[in-house]
């Protein structure tokens, strides 16, 4: 239990860091904000994305190493103990907020409940070792490997090795602190959703008043697809809150630039050049923020354009792109010399074919498309990503029924006649919707947008509160209803892996991890036996192919997936001579084969190759382990 | 006025709709799942 403890007052201290750089930072900032959470939300994005720059700094010459995660974290708690006087003006704020709450509406006060038992699910989640997928066999892994290595590497067996890392970076820091795969995910998950649910009530702030600001923090907050990131080590809670600071920058830059005659002091190039900092930041968080690059870049300068401000708009576009590319420099730079293609993985065939770059088994582009590019395709998914996908829909989760059931309501009501910002969100969200469906249709990656879509939901709720009227209150009840159904759905994922177990110390996280692999999850997944083995018999030098890459941070070894090898695939080679010579060349001398697969799916799990090149070392319930021999029939 | 109950009555229909949608939806997708590891454990304890 002490461990559970542990990792929760590092995850404070790790938001006070980052809090007390954020302050120190916001005082050289020459901007004033439209709210004090604004403030706060600015404050705490300049500490995250300075810290995480630094972080990578230090990892690439090699200083990622404990003692300077301990510097780094000291530093940052001297900064916030230095400015206590500001941070006791934030927390009061926080409390002020709580008294008002005492005083709002019954539909506001469940919507606030069911958003608190939310962030303790979350909580508790996180005090149980990660087992979310791509957290497991990506995210973390790679970082892992990172602190490990006490710098910044990119294993070639590690799809995610290469992509922008400020949020595995926040993840390393944690590790640095403490050994604890969990203190990663409540930073990087738990944290960061905290301050989504803030950047989302601070760009909401921007154009109403505080209620419906916090029904906004809500309706993103309790989204099933929230809940899932925020119960991970994956980058996307971090990434989608430097885009909601983004795009309230930008939509102050607008306001401001607007303004006849223009105030003397407002400066819009200044929210402009926010804005840009923020969206590196962003895309130093995850390569896909290049869609909000594009569309927010072109939407800057067509709009001075619009306004034959010809000057105006290269002004603009400038400033807006040089920050944007300043800030997202460190990971792009970096790709860019190591692998000639700074986006690599993305773009990789066309980056090999014109500039030799380093080839790729898999682009980013077009790898999560389930529904076809039509308007019925683009529709059903829009339905089905609030309802329930299909069971073959294998993208993650839903965003939940909550913005369906507002949005539609809100129009029918005539609620957004005349709210001009209001219907500038909406008209951002769906134009990002079309190239989000043409690219990744995962809800995840529709965070920008969903942004947008809780800033006016959260409006619309609140004016159908305010109405008081009986049909409004049907309406609200059935959204509180939807946040519950969201909340069911989110106590069955907790009662089907049992992870409060851990926080309410029924069994510890070795348990709970040997529980999960032997009796929760599906066969293609090793089972405890398989991973001990693995980790008592092989080194971390160790290389395995295999055809389920799953848990992989739970094996030392390094195992390597059939789909992407050393950024070539295994399971497409089909002569026996070619293979031999790619295990030898990549170092892999095992083998590890699962029973749930149909016998030589490919070569190297094929009975006959394996009799005549390889031995078998471990048959347990659900794997079997080879060893490769030098020669044929040897 | 009444344009704007007819409008009241239509969102408030459409309310009710989107969580009938939900419920039926994830109860369809979860219903095998939610008989396997709640209930029939439930009833084999209650059987004891």
């Amino acid at each position: 239990m002490i461990d559970l403890v542990i990792d929760v007052a590092l995850t404070a201290l790790v938001l006070l860091a980052i809090y007390g750089l954020g302050r120190a930072l916001r005082r050289f900032v020459p901007l004033a904000f439209w709210s004090a959470a604004a403030d706060l939300a600015y404050s705490l994005a300049f500490g995250l994305g300075a810290l995480t720059t630094l972080l990578f700094l230090l990892s690439l010459v090699g200083w990622l190493r404990p003692a300077a995660g301990w510097i780094v974290l000291a530093g940052g708690l001297a900064l916030a103990g230095w400015q206590h006087r500001q941070l006791l003006d934030d927390l009061c704020a926080l409390r002020d907020a709580a008294r008002r709450l005492a005083a709002a509406s019954w539909f506001v006060k469940g919507a606030a409940l069911l958003g608190l038992v939310f962030g303790l699910i979350n909580l508790l989640a996180d005090l149980a070792p990660p087992v979310e997928g791509d957290t497991v066999h990506q995210y973390l892994l790679v970082v892992r490997h990172w602190v490990a290595a006490g710098r910044y590497v990119q294993p070639a067996h590690i799809w995610a090795a290469t992509l922008p890392g400020n949020m595995m970076m926040l993840s390393a820091w944690a590790l640095l602190l403490r050994h604890s795969y969990s203190l990663a995910t409540l930073v990087t998950g738990f944290g960061m959703s905290l301050l989504l649910a803030l950047g989302v009530y601070s760009l909401a702030r921007l154009y109403v008043g505080r209620t419906p600001a916090g029904l906004a923090a809500i309706a993103i907050y309790t989204m099933p697809d929230a809940i899932y990131l925020a119960q991970s080590a994956k980058v996307d809670m971090g990434w989608a809150f430097f885009e909601a600071l983004a795009l309230a920058a930008v939509f102050r830059w607008m306001d401001l630039a607007r303004q006849q005659p223009p105030s003397p002091d407002s400066r819009p190039l200044r929210w402009l050049i926010l804005a840009g900092v923020c969206l590196g930041w962003a895309a130093g968080s995850k390569n896909q923020t290049l869609i909000s690059v594009a569309l927010l870049g072109v939407w800057i300068v067509a709009w001075q354009a619009f306004r034959r401000d010809w000057r105006g708009a290269a002004g603009a576009g400038l400033a807006f792109g040089l920050a944007t590319l300043a800030a997202a420099l460190p990971y792009y730079a970096y790709n860019g010399i190591v692998h000639r293609n700074p986006f690599y993985p993305v773009f990789a065939d066309r980056f090999t074919a014109w500039f030799g770059a380093t080839p790729s088994p898999r682009s980013e582009l077009g790898t999560e498309v389930f529904y076809p590019w039509t308007v019925i395709g683009y529709l059903t998914n829009a339905w089905n990503m609030s309802l329930g996908h299909p069971p073959k829909f294998y993208l993650g989760t839903l965003v939940g029924p909550i913005f369906l059931l507002a949005l539609p309501v809100g129009l029918i009501l005539g609620m957004l006649r005349g709210e001009r910002a209001l219907w500038r969100m909406l008209g951002y969200a769906f134009v990002f919707s079309i190239v989000w469906f043409l690219v990744k249709q995962a809800a995840r990656h529709f965070l920008p947008g969903l942004i947008l879509l809780a800033v006016v939901t959260g409006f619309i709720l609140w004016r159908i509160d305010q109405q008081g009227t009986r049909t409004g209150r049907v309406v609200l009840a059935m959204a509180i209803l939807a946040l519950c159904g969201n909340l069911v759905s989110e106590l069955g994922v907790l009662y089907w892996n049992g992870a409060y177990r851990v926080a309410l110390g029924i069994e510890s996280r070795d348990e709970y991890l040997q529980r999960w692999h032997d009796e929760v999850i599906i066969e293609s997944f090793p089972d405890w036996e398989t991973i001990t083995t693995l980790n008592e018999r092989l080194g971390p030098a160790d290389r395995v192919l295999t055809p389920h890459g799953g848990s992989l941070l739970y094996i030392e070894p390094q195992v390597v997936s059939d789909v992407w090898g050393d950024r070539e695939r295994y399971d497409i080679i089909s002569q026996v001579d070619v293979l031999l010579d790619t295990l030898a060349r990549n170092n892999i001398r095992y083998i590890l084969t699962y029973k749930i697969d149909p016998p030589g799916e490919a070569l190297y799990t094929d009975p006959a190759f394996l009799a005549d090149h390889a031995e078998l070392l471990y048959d347990g319930p659900r794997t079997r382990l080879y060893r490769i021999t030098d020669s044929e029939g040897e | 006025m009444r344009g704007h109950r007819i409008r009241s009555i239509l969102a408030a229909v459409w309310a009710v709709f989107v969580v009938l949608m939900y419920a039926q939806r994830q109860l369809a997708l979860h219903w095998p799942a939610v008989q396997e590891q709640i209930v029939k454990p439930l009833l084999s304890r209650g059987m004891r």
